[in-house]
């Protein structure tokens, strides 16, 4: 194998846009879980709604990608808050499993859903004509939207830092998760926070599918898929941390890329070796909180 | 309890009155039945849920899939080598997986069974990929409708009766002690981390006793077996059943599979209307999931 | 009996621990106290094997226990009970009881039902005595008041025929009444045994009456140590603690 500098670096880029797509995917089942203390196993179902939106809302054109992904994550947004009000706020103090089983018929009722609202086959729609022509990296061809959806995921989560450091609902989301009476107290209208964080939850990972559309086919099984690298990526970052997520997402794309070269079809044995480690080494994940000591 | 003397001599007619189609069903819910009590020995003793079961009952069924057709062993003699397997996978992935807090413990089974479920729907060479492995030569007795029904129920009996005695046992105790109160389980000399993982390996071992069965009902195996949609069958059937009970599951097991045949006889879209149905029940009918049998207070 | 030398602990940056010593003699009620994060917790996790001190060392009876694991050193013949009430809600008081038994005798693998054992039982039977619980030795524990469920607590501990009884607030969330009580009944059990115990608690009454030696916890350091008498008088034990402590209760 020759290992030359140009092909080194297109496979971290292609990495990092693996690590782009993970990154939308999984902040958003963090953020939820950090606010509302639920994990969300239909995740993966919004992201795999996120891309059919797209194709349906672009009506198969290739142009519409950036008119289409606007309007998808609006409508991310208003999905994301009737869910919250209608399913989940009934949930919140119950008992783990009665969340749980909710999320997952969610999931169940959004997989039928698509296959009677789109069908069962693949879709798929390509980049847009600006974007068709590799651009060359040290002498390496690289698919040029492999770029849009790095710049979207980093855009994504210097946005999300301010938006969470530097403003008062950002404050009051971090807060919400260890002291909910304390806010209430202060006024905060506690419940439509929840709303908020859930539907931008489900916006980002709605946007993360949309994404990924011009560059791979989406069908209704790569909800499960989607969700279940989400929960490496938060296991592997910590849950409920959005930088854990970020440096989740970008271990577990690169080991993929990497990966690949090594042992083609099963490199994700490696994404799993590094998840074994680090529940070995931090069972809490890289940048998770350890559980606080019970006596 | 006198009840259950003739409900089980009901159990062990109905093969001699039903047509083949019904039957087939019942068996069916019998493995299911096992399926997830096994299931509720980790969700009800230990007090965690597990989202990765189908791992167990999937490796027990390859492990008596392979062994039947690449090294030509009898069907039923499988079946210590499908317990044996499905306790080393569960003692492996319990290894990482009962350290951790509880919500981790869910996302850890379910990404670790769906880890097998990738490597065996890749296997080509060894698994079949997804093709799976059919036409399993699974034996004159286990082939007949009547055959296997018998055979799904001794092992379900044996299981639930394994359960009973567990339930009752220091070691069942010991199992709830940590799961009611880590602290005190340690300070009474209990090793929390070991029993959680001896529970699951007990709990693994027992749902590759299903496997093994369904490899026989199907007379294949699948990858679908160790899909994460197989573990969630157990969960609801112990869920809707009543896992506070010790037949709870095995009741609910019952109830989804008949429900499952009726639905999926009239339409392709069993799983939506399964979400429906756990929607409904989780917002407007919370009671429900306290289980058929309702919720027990005391032991004795 | 027991002896913690120099232990530190810290957590994250935190120094909750610093150099602490302390020796607790046979047959003595040493109390451990000081006002409200001053260490007296941790040093307690730290003695039981819940935290593994950064430096210094525990020994019981001259053996090193620092680096063991709580369901280790409770069977090496030490009674633990930590704070709040602690039993296993799902059962009755006498499985409680039982399990406590056979778990720090390392008997819970034996294939029998836990009723069937029945030098536990007979065991458990005199533990209920000794705590006064016989009449509701068959009630859920879930079901009992607070003060049973200590005492519940405390004869679980000494299921183990402990030399040591580690207790920490054992006062906590009691009335005033019950806490009377309470100090009485510690008393007369421990005497009757002849045991040793090291405790934590904020009620400084209930200290002064029950403990024959006091060590006094401030800022993650040792204050002060002493017999009662002594510790009441010490200056600097008046302005870090007692000048708050009565009112605190």
């Amino acid at each position: 194998m020759e290992l030359d500098l140009g092909f080194f670096v297109q496979q971290f880029l292609t990495g990092l846009a693996t690590a782009s797509t993970l990154f939308l995917l999984a902040v958003g089942l963090s953020l939820i879980f950090g606010a509302l203390g639920i994990v969300n196993f239909a995740h993966g179902s919004f992201y795999m709604l996120g891309a059919y939106l797209l194709y349906w809302v672009a009506r198969g054109d290739p142009e519409g990608l950036w008119w289409g992904m606007a309007v998808v994550v609006a409508i991310g947004l208003v999905l994301g808050a009737l869910v919250e009000r209608i399913f989940l706020r009934p949930v919140y103090p119950r008992p783990e499993h009665h969340q749980i089983l909710l999320t997952y018929a969610l999931l169940l009722v959004i997989e039928d859903g698509v296959k009677i609202l789109f069908g069962s086959a693949y879709k798929s729609l390509g980049p847009p004509s600006a974007l068709a022509m590799p651009v060359w990296i040290l002498g390496a061809p690289f698919p040029a939207y492999y770029l849009v959806q790095i710049l979207l995921a980093a855009a994504v989560a210097v946005l999300l830092w301010l938006f969470l450091k530097r403003t008062r609902v950002g404050l009051w989301i971090r807060a919400v998760t260890q002291d909910r009476e304390m806010l209430e107290a202060l006024g905060v209208p506690v419940p439509r926070l929840l709303t908020g964080v859930f539907a931008l939850g489900i916006a980002l990972a709605v946007l993360g599918g949309a994404a990924t559309l011009p560059m791979q086919t989406v069908s209704p099984g790569v909800a499960v898929e989607a969700v279940i690298s989400a929960f490496i990526v938060v296991v592997v970052g910590g849950l409920g941390s959005i930088w854990g997520s970020l440096l989740g997402a970008f271990l577990i794309g690169e080991i993929q890329a990497f990966g690949v070269m090594i042992w083609p079809e099963f490199s994700i044995a490696f994404v799993y070796l590094l998840m074994a480690v680090v529940l070995l080494v931090r069972p809490w994940g890289l940048l998770g909180r350890p559980p606080v000591v019970r006596t | 309890m006198r009840v259950w003397l003739p409900a089980l001599l009901i159990l062990l007619l109905l093969p001699l009155f039903l047509p083949r189609y019904p039957v087939e069903v019942l068996t069916q819910g019998f493995i299911l039945a096992l399926f997830a009590s096994a299931f509720n020995l980790v969700f009800f003793q230990l007090g965690l849920l597990s989202f990765g079961h189908a791992a167990f009952f999937g490796t027990g069924a390859y492990t008596t899939a392979l062994l039947v057709t690449k090294a030509g062993w009898p069907y039923l003699l499988t079946l210590p080598a499908a317990v044996l397997v499905a306790a080393l996978f569960a003692l492996v992935i319990g290894f990482f997986s009962v350290r951790t807090s509880r919500i981790y413990f869910t996302m850890l089974t379910l990404a670790f069974a769906q880890l097998l479920w990738a490597i065996v729907h890749k296997w080509y060479a060894f698994t079949g990929g997804d093709n799976g492995i059919p036409g399993i030569p699974v034996g004159s007795f286990a082939t007949s409708a009547a055959g296997l029904y018998y055979l799904a129920l001794a092992l379900l009996a044996a299981g639930l009766y394994f359960l009973y005695r567990l339930d009752r046992s220091p070691l069942g105790y010991a199992l709830r002690a940590v799961r009611d109160n880590e602290a005190r389980a340690e300070a009474i000399g209990l090793s929390p981390f070991a029993l959680r993982l001896l529970g699951f390996v007990i709990s693994g071992a027992l749902a590759g006793v299903a496997g093994f069965l369904q490899v026989a009902w199907q007379r294949s195996a699948f990858p679908d077996f160790l899909y994460w949609t197989k573990s969630a069958e157990a969960i609801i059937a112990a869920i809707l059943g009543g896992s506070e009970h010790l037949l709870g599951p095995a009741l609910g097991a019952l109830a989804f599979v008949e429900l499952g045949a009726f639905v999926q006889a009239r339409t392709e879209y069993w799983p939506l209307v399964l979400g429906l149905v756990l929607l409904f029940l989780v917002l407007f009918f919370p009671r429900g999931l306290a289980g058929l049998l309702g919720r027990r207070d005391a032991r004795g | 009996m027991l002896e913690v030398r120099e232990v530190t602990k810290t957590f994250g940056g935190f120094l909750a621990l610093n150099r602490v010593s302390l020796r607790v003699k046979e047959g003595s009620f040493h109390a451990l106290v000081g006002p409200n994060g001053a260490g007296k917790t941790t040093l307690f996790n730290v003695i039981v094997g819940r935290y593994r001190p950064d430096g210094g060392e525990v020994r019981l009876r001259g053996q090193k226990i620092h680096h063991l694991p709580t369901p280790k050193i409770v069977r090496l013949g030490v009674g633990v009970s930590f704070q709040r009430a602690q039993a296993f809600l799902s059962m009755t008081a006498r499985e409680n009881l039982m399990l406590a038994l056979l778990g720090l005798k390392g008997g819970v693998h034996r294939a029998r039902p836990l009723a069937a054992f029945e030098a536990e039982a007979a065991r458990a039977e005199e533990l209920l005595g000794w705590v006064g619980l016989e009449s509701v030795a068959d009630r859920p524990a879930a079901e009992l008041p607070l003060g049973d469920l200590k005492r519940l607590d405390i004869a679980m501990s000494l299921a183990g025929d402990p030399e040591l009884l580690l207790l920490d607030e054992p006062l906590a969330g009691l009335s005033r009444a019950e806490r009377r009580q309470m100090v009485a009944f510690i008393e007369g059990l421990l005497r009757r045994l002849g045991l040793t115990l090291l405790f934590t608690e904020h009620d400084t009454d209930a200290v002064l009456r029950l403990a024959d030696r006091i060590t006094v916890l401030h800022q993650g350091e040792v204050l002060a140590e002493g017999e009662p008498e002594e510790i009441k008088r010490d200056p600097r034990v008046i302005e870090a603690f007692l000048g708050g402590g009565h009112a605190q209760g």
